[in-house]
């Protein structure tokens, strides 16, 4: 799994390529709070394009970047979920918690 | 005639998916559907997931693991996961069933048996010969096998 943070002006960007699950989501929430910790932006994007393939595990990630953003005042936009991670998500049915956008400039639209 | 593969493992915390990896390349030489590889992926891990998680706790997670993987070519596959531990707590066994309630959008884990459910057309869980066994069937029509 790899892990790029790309810092804009307006948002923070966390792209993962490769798979989440139960094999490294504890590592990926660590990460991901201390990222948080350091964060100015309003909003905070995860970009699942290159998410190759994404379990429970990778979901209960999920929600916990969600709750975290909340408890900081943070947006939380999910960008381009690819087919696998959609349907776990309808499956789960979570769909309709996560904001979802299929690009970056519609991730920064205020909802 | 039904093609069968027996693999036992150890299973750890960490290595869930490499344990799983000639699993996933049995169902990939006999099925062709990549949507239908996915799921039968996702269910494995969440069924190995189960184990590691709550099965061998007094071994931080670790132990023997059985898969068995019948293919019954152009109409089902069959997959078998059993473990030595301490079993399905009860009422984590009666939420397996069809129709079962989602989890709670809020709660950070508890979706792994309920997505192994929804993934399955038929589910059943009991133990054999001192193995927990979770037993899952997938139908697979003609056009998806190789």
């Amino acid at each position: 799994m790899e892990l790029t943070i790309d810092k804009l002006p307006a948002a923070l960007v966390l792209r993962v390529a490769g798979e989440i699950t139960i094999d490294n989501a504890q590592d990926l929430k660590e990460q991901a709070k201390s990222i948080l910790d350091d964060m100015d932006q309003p909003l905070l994007i995860m970009d699942m394009e290159r998410i190759t393939f994404i379990d429970s595990s990778g979901i209960g990630f999920l929600i916990v970047l969600k709750a975290r953003c909340e408890d900081k005042g943070k947006s939380l936009v999910l960008l381009r979920p690819s087919q696998q991670a959609a349907k776990i998500l309808r499956l789960v049915q979570l769909d309709a918690l996560f904001r979802i956008a299929d690009s970056e400039s519609q991730a920064m639209d205020p909802a | 005639m039904s093609i069968e593969y027996r693999f036992e493992s150890v299973v750890r915390p960490g290595a869930c998916r490499p344990a799983m990896q000639e699993i996933r390349a049995a169902l990939a030489r006999h099925l062709r559907d990549p949507q239908l590889l996915a799921d039968l992926d996702l269910a494995i891990t969440e069924a190995v997931a189960n184990v590691v998680r709550h099965a061998y706790p007094q071994s931080g997670g670790e132990g023997p693991m059985r898969v068995l993987l019948r293919f019954h070519p152009g109409h089902s596959v069959e997959l078998e996961f059993a473990d030595q531990g301490r079993g399905l707590p009860a009422e984590v066994a009666r939420r397996l069933h069809p129709g079962a309630a989602v989890p709670e959008p809020g709660a950070e884990g508890g979706r792994g048996l309920f997505i192994l459910q929804s993934l399955a057309d038929e589910l059943d869980v009991g133990v054999r010969d001192g193995w927990n066994v979770i037993s899952f069937r997938k139908n697979v029509e003609q056009g998806a096998w190789n």
